[in-house]
């Protein structure tokens, strides 16, 4: 498994699954491959990806509490940025039609279903920062060519592209090494 | 149910096929008359007693809690009786005297045990294959990737991973088979210290930091050391599991001990938010759980395994508002 240039931000996954003994199997099974961060509960998983940067989350659905199609929901409402797996031993029923997950997984699985799945995510998501990188770009360089710099200064919005924010340069960073195989 | 105003004292209770007796509430529910289905199939000689008494000298259990059976029969509702182990059960409409008039228990034997097929829970063919199908996964999950990594990498932890997960899938078959088969698994013939058995279950369980505690001295039992060492299993994971919901952080504390009452038995209780009453008798239903991440069966099984050593299981509620499960019937040898 070759390491991904170091100085580059690699994607994190994040595993949620409330049988530790599983959560733990997963990361064992996407070493190498990202940032792993394992948690045990739903109320968990939120709190992190509150706090810290998370790309992709591994949900299993039937936890206590607040079970994964809750933390699902959740993600939804706070419009989350990143990808959500399903990762269960639930057969899908029609009820996952209106879920908002990217990826559906069901348990058993084999260790390169679940790293192509994470690879997959990773991708999209760095096409996808990718999109929004240029977008903004163009932006940032149609005003620069086009507006004086005086009245640019004056226009918060103007200004604020001009200085490009600092995360979308990151992410699109990153998204680079995450198109290559680990 | 009698809507209408029908003298209640004009309801013939001999008319109805199955076992029915009619009852006053004369400070606590006295049995008042018995139907003829009543005197063959469950016994006679209890006119004049109080309901509880006659349910116990009958060998009747009410499953589930204590208090809403008292109450079913003061407001009226439905509930499940059975003689135990492995007789006949009953589901029992309450009619409940109003000012003072005569009420009515209607029996009606339910299915499985009228057909003589099983237990009234013996599993369903759908809820074995979601045992089967959803419970072996993550333990089947767990031993491929650890001994996919025990392999590649060589070390040896990997593989106590795999035992485990063996160790557990071999759990859920005991369980299910406990459930589907009853008596054939079962050989309640050991003396058993019931104290060295729940102290040792307890180191099975993943306790997340709770504590144990023992108040007096249990008794010991003649019993399956292997089956009561579950029930105290399920018991231990049911009070830490639900006795600290997620998010909450504090420590629960078990308690086991002896029951004060006249009836030989044991109680396990926790000091966690409880079960509220009205969910008490359901909590024993295979598959019924809000949340815990297992088969749903844990309770069923405690109540299986009880009932195959012809003790009573009842949820109640401990004296720090917790959940409180109290075994009685449980002779010494």
């Amino acid at each position: 498994m070759g390491e991904s240039d170091s100085s580059q931000p690699r994607p994190t996954a994040l595993i949620v699954d409330d049988e530790k003994e599983v959560a733990d199997a997963y990361a064992l099974r996407l070493r190498g491959l990202c940032e792993i961060e394992t948690v045990y509960s739903g109320r968990a998983a939120l709190e992190t990806i509150d706090d810290e940067e998370t790309d992709v989350v591994l949900l299993d659905r039937h936890m206590p509490s607040m079970s994964g199609d809750d933390v699902l929901a959740a993600l939804a409402d706070r419009e989350y940025y990143g990808r959500v797996v399903m990762v269960t031993a639930i057969d899908p029923g029609f009820d996952v039609l209106d879920m908002p997950f990217d990826d559906y997984l069901c348990k058993p699985l084999d260790r390169e279903d679940l790293r192509a799945a994470v690879r997959q995510q990773t991708v999209i998501l760095g096409y996808e920062t990718l999109g929004e990188y240029f977008s903004v770009e163009s932006k940032r360089r149609v005003i620069a060519a086009e507006v004086p710099a005086d009245e640019r200064d004056q226009h918060a919005a103007g200004k604020q592209f001009a200085e490009l924010p600092d995360g979308s340069r990151d992410r699109s960073g990153g998204c680079r090494s995450w198109g290559q195989p680990p | 149910m009698t809507g209408e105003t029908t003298d209640a004292q004009s309801v013939r209770i001999d008319q109805y096929p199955d076992p029915a007796c009619s009852y006053v509430i004369d400070d606590v529910p006295t049995v008042t008359g018995v139907n003829d289905a009543f005197a063959t199939q469950l016994g006679t000689g209890v006119e004049g007693e109080p309901v509880a008494r006659a349910f116990e000298s009958l060998g009747l259990c009410v499953r589930g809690a204590g208090p809403p059976f008292a109450a079913c029969l003061e407001h009226g509702d439905t509930f499940r009786v059975r003689r135990s182990p492995g007789e006949s059960a009953y589901v029992v409409q309450t009619v409940a005297p109003e000012d003072g008039t005569t009420g009515f228990l209607f029996f009606t034997a339910t299915e499985d045990e009228q057909s003589g097929a099983g237990r009234p829970d013996t599993l369903g063919i759908d809820h074995v294959a979601s045992v089967v199908s959803h419970d072996l996964r993550n333990p089947l999950d767990v031993a491929k990737a650890r001994l996919r990594a025990g392999r590649e990498l060589g070390e040896e932890e990997h593989f106590e991973h795999v035992a485990r997960a063996h160790e557990r899938m071999e759990r859920i078959i005991q369980d299910v088979l406990t459930l589907a088969r009853g008596e054939e698994v079962i050989e309640p013939d050991e003396v058993v210290d019931l104290a060295a058995v729940a102290t040792a279950a307890w180191e099975t369980v993943e306790t997340n930091g709770a504590a144990l505690t023992t108040e007096g001295d249990l008794p010991t039992a003649t019993a399956d050391p292997g089956r009561v060492s579950r029930l105290f299993e399920n018991l231990f994971r049911n009070a830490v599991e639900h006795g600290a919901p997620d998010g909450d952080h504090r420590t629960v504390t078990v308690t086991i001990g002896t029951l004060a009452s006249e009836a030989d038995g044991f109680y396990v209780a926790d000091d966690g938010p409880g079960i509220a009453p009205p969910d008490r008798p359901r909590v024993f239903e295979p598959g019924y759980s809000s949340e815990d991440h297992g088969t749903g069966l844990g309770l069923a099984i405690v109540e299986q395994i009880a009932d195959l050593h012809g003790w009573s299981i009842a949820a109640t509620g401990s004296a720090e508002g917790g959940a409180r499960f109290e075994i009685t019937g449980v002779e010494s040898p």
